[in-house]
């Protein structure tokens, strides 16, 4: 496995937190997303569409109240669905996937990219639609084709799968993933209302296709991904030194809150951290108003969105007493135990194995090293908590029936998140608990830590 | 009618420096709290009241979240966790009994009592006590449950009558439950609450749509902003004429939104009306003396959005006004809204009000479309549409809603009228100003456009 290093290391520390020549603008922020979504759309969606079996994927949803898969389909200038929009994908017999929509024009769904559009708008002739009058001037009016009959959505949406003739419709709908659970009561009433003679019964769930459209990355997005990664780590080392950390004096709650302004600063506006203070004498976390002293142990558990990609990391921080020159060696040591748990469920990734069989041979291995831990890594992605095989919930060490079910493909990320246990002796604690948490990408194989993984406590002062 | 300054936004500052005024993320985090647990305590007991129901299920999923969930989550929450529910019990007393059931941890529990509390499957030993369920103080019962268990004994301790669940043909912000969610749902219930359950449609946009006195006074300050930046873009600091494209004047302003770490809740657009140009040019087109320029831009700030179209005449050189033409569609905008606003009348539907604005606006001659929508927690909000552009004879269903008091609306409309100046080209214009629907009046926030921006 490659050896990285704590990315950060090699930055300038003086500067760790300035990322303002990095950082893109709005615009160019829309261009890359536009370019990784047609990417995406060409290269995995086909392939996704054939491993799953699905011909055609059907997913209607309101404007406000989106399917979170569509979401993620959308030219970043859109930024929500309007009225009711309908997407239709169609895997044809040449292997080619045809991306068809159903909304209202002028929406900026079919503008093109490199020359082809995102979607093709199929409804082309709008029952009930009035274009008479002062609003005529919205020069959409010439895309009405009359001589296509009058049709509302769901007779438009009848009409495509009559012309295709799928095999299998997915639907997104899913009793084990939320991701997959994006169509509403109501708009399924309808799809199955308007399906032609003989279609209802070619309806099937989309959860795996869903999975896997969120979950797989794009080479581009795999390679920006470490670049991502770098602003989190980059932040938290400014946060994790004295030029944020004024012990005796900073709370908790404030180097949160710093946080928070950090990213909104950035241009980056749902990012944010919580942060743990842990103390000798004191059992569990502090939060909140706690104020940070020397020998505390500072935790923290960050994240943010940029480029569409969701990181999600916890950091220890040593503060080291007046006469401390270095971290406590049993202190110090838990970072260490943390790789090695790290490393033994590295190795466990294995591409076709489930979550809950990752999750059973690393804690296995660790029991029979005599590690205590828990292991419970989500995937990450366009989402934080993302979709795709879970490894362990903080709460189910066994498995976990349904999600922990799913299966490890390659191209996919993880936020590697567990706690290990261990006895403290300087604190006279038998057994410790700390948190880490470290975002990874599976790619050709291999685990590596996108902006590398931290192997040693930070120290403030 | 509230009379407004003439002269546009005269108290804004133009240096759109609004950095000292823009709450810290952790003053708005606390603020949506506060809000919130106002509107659960004076909002929730009204609107039940009227619409009949004595319990209403907010069932979602983390990142698959009913929208309206999302309204309904305290500061520092910004989504759901895993499945996430809300319990609302309207007691035979009037008061509201707000209640979750969600695993311990997730922040909720500051709003909502916690009824999960013996979940089935769960294993928190080792944890630290910020995640113990039991401290809500909420009945724990012996056997362990589901989360769906729980719900159903929730349920069926109270007896409610009446059970809303999001399910909605018409209104989009009252559909968030999810086919697979319905099943489960009804899967946990017997017969008798089964015919209980009730489209919650009128209660979901009436949550969503009612605002708080706070809400509505803090309105106006909101909307300063918005229009302090479209001030700004629309003068010679953004705007240089032969060189800036329609373009870069919607980034100019999506850039400034964001520095203030404000969200644009939807693409920017700047178009340009051209002499001698039929229709709107866009996108890469530079803009030239004589234009007019027209902006659609809207900010979210402390979960309220806005949604402005406002206009600006570019000068030629030797002009030091706009052609009187250009002028005049302005205020052939102001003739309609007047109009409108005069319709607001509570109790009218959507399509009441649209019917008669429409109708005095052709008897006074004035050439209109309008496709107003209601504003607030959502650009494109829940309550009673007044006109879509291309559904100018009424809205069926979302044109039905009644209108409230404390509701707010973005008065969305066009106008089109000759320019003699421009050979009696016939120039149609958008406009679009958010209003406040209250104490029976409207109200424009933050002041309405009544004359032309001038770019030198």
């Amino acid at each position: 496995m490659f050896d990285q290093r704590e990315q950060f290391e090699v930055l300038d520390k003086a500067a760790a937190g300035d990322f303002s020549g990095k950082i893109l603008p709005q615009k160019d922020e829309a261009k890359i997303r536009n370019r990784w979504v047609m990417q995406k759309f060409r290269t995995v969606l086909p392939k996704l569409m054939e491993r799953e079996g699905i011909d055609m994927w059907v997913i209607p949803c309101r404007e406000h109240n989106e399917d979170p898969v569509v979401m993620t389909m959308l030219p970043a200038s859109m930024g929500c669905a309007r009225r009711r929009t309908i997407l239709v994908f169609y895997r044809k017999e040449d292997g080619t996937v045809e991306r068809m929509a159903i909304i209202r024009p002028n929406t900026g769904i079919d503008q093109l990219f490199d020359g082809e559009p995102f979607f093709t708008n199929m409804w082309v002739n709008q029952k009930g639609a009035d274009w008479s009058g002062a609003a005529s001037f919205m020069n959409w009016l010439k895309d009405n084709d009359k001589s296509m009959p009058a049709e509302d959505e769901y007779e438009c949406l009848a009409r495509l799968i009559r012309e295709r003739q799928p095999k299998t419709i997915g639907l997104n709908y899913s009793d084990i993933n939320a991701y997959a659970d994006g169509i509403s009561y109501t708009e399924y009433l309808r799809t199955m209302d308007c399906l032609p003679e003989g279609y209802k019964d070619k309806v099937v769930s989309a959860e795996k296709l869903a999975i896997g459209w969120l979950e797989t990355r794009t080479e581009e997005e795999i390679m920006a991904y470490n670049g991502i990664m770098q602003i989190n780590h980059g932040v938290i080392a400014e946060a994790f030194s004295s030029r944020v950390i004024h012990p005796g004096v900073t709370t908790a709650a404030d180097i949160s809150n710093w946080f928070r302004e950090k990213f909104r600063s950035m241009g980056i506006l749902d990012g944010g951290g919580g942060v743990h203070v842990y103390r000798k004498g004191v059992r569990g976390g502090l939060i909140g108003d706690a104020t940070i002293m020397p020998g505390d142990i500072v935790h923290c558990d960050t994240g943010f969105s940029y480029l569409g990609l969701c990181t999600d990391t916890q950091r220890n921080c040593y503060v080291l007493n007046w006469d401390e020159e270095k971290v406590p060696e049993n202190i110090e040591a838990l970072a260490k135990l943390a790789n090695r748990v790290e490393d033994i469920f590295a190795s466990n990734f294995i591409e076709g194995r489930t979550g809950n069989e990752i999750l059973k041979a690393s804690l296995d291995q660790c029991k029979a090293e005599g590690i205590k831990c828990r292991i419970f890594t989500h995937p990450i992605g366009n989402h934080g908590h993302a979709a795709g095989p879970t490894i362990g919930l903080s709460d189910q060490q066994n498995g976990v029936p349904g999600n922990g079910d799913l299966k490890l493909y390659n191209n996919t990320c993880y936020s590697f998140e567990l706690s290990v246990t261990a006895p403290l002796p300087e604190w006279g604690e038998e057994e410790f608990q700390i948190g880490f948490e470290t975002n990874v990408a599976f790619y050709k194989d291999q685990i590596y830590y996108l902006g590398g993984r931290q192997t040693k406590f930070f120290t403030a002062k | 009618m509230f009379e407004q300054s003439s002269d546009n936004y005269c108290y804004v500052d133009q240096q759109a420096d609004y950095k000292l005024k823009v709450l810290s993320m952790r003053d708005r985090a606390a603020l949506k709290t506060k809000w919130l647990k106002e509107r659960i305590n004076t909002v929730l007991p009204q609107i039940m009241n009227r619409e009949g129901f004595d319990m209403w299920l907010i069932l979602a999923r983390e990142y698959n979240e009913d929208p309206v969930m999302m309204t309904m989550l305290p500061g520092l929450m910004p989504t759901a966790r895993r499945t996430t529910m809300i319990v609302i019990y309207k007691r035979p007393d009037g008061t509201i009994e707000p209640m979750c059931l969600v695993r311990p941890g997730t922040g909720l529990d500051e709003l909502y009592t916690n009824m999960w509390t013996n979940p089935k499957g769960s294993s928190w030993a080792g944890r630290t006590n910020h995640f113990d369920a039991t401290k809500g103080g909420a009945y724990v019962p012996e056997e362990p449950e589901t989360q769906w268990e729980c719900l159903a004994r929730v349920i069926r301790d109270r007896d409610p009558k009446s059970i809303g669940i999001n399910v909605s043909e018409i209104n989009a912000f009252a559909d968030g439950l999810t086919k697979n969610l319905y099943d489960e749902l009804y899967a946990c219930l017997d017969d008798t609450y089964r015919a209980r359950l009730k489209n919650a449609e009128k209660l979901c946009i009436g949550w969503l749509e009612t605002r708080t006195q706070v809400e509505l006074d803090a309105y106006e300050g909101i909307m300063q902003i918005m229009h302090s930046i479209i001030r700004e873009a629309f003068s010679n600091r953004c705007v240089h004429p032969g060189i800036t494209t329609a373009d870069d004047v919607a980034w100019y302003m999506v850039e400034r939104v964001n520095a203030l770490g404000l969200e644009h809740w939807f693409p920017f657009e700047v178009s340009i009306r051209r002499e001698g140009v039929e229709g709107m040019l866009e996108g890469d087109t530079i803009i030239r003396p004589g234009d007019i320029l027209h902006c659609d831009v809207g900010l979210k700030y402390l979960g309220l959005c806005t949604d402005t179209q406002e206009n600006a005449y570019v000068l030629k050189m030797g002009e030091t006004d706009a052609p009187e033409g250009i002028k005049n569609l302005i205020a052939v905008g102001n003739k309609v809204q007047d109009v409108f606003a005069s319709n607001f009348v509570e109790g009218r539907s959507g399509n009441e009000i649209l019917k008669a604005s429409l109708e005095q606006c052709k008897e006074q001659g004035l050439d209109t479309a309008i496709y107003t929508h209601p504003i607030g927690n959502h650009g494109h909000a829940a309550g009673p549409t007044i006109g879509l552009y291309d559904q100018q004879g009424g809205v069926p269903g979302n044109g039905d809603f009644l209108l409230y008091n404390n509701t707010c609306y973005s008065m969305e409309l066009c106008i089109s009228d000759n320019v003699p100046e421009w050979g009696n080209q016939r120039v149609t214009l958008g406009s679009e100003t958010d209003v406040a629907f209250t104490q029976d009046k409207v109200y424009y926030i933050g002041g309405r456009q009544t004359s032309i921006y001038l770019i030198k």
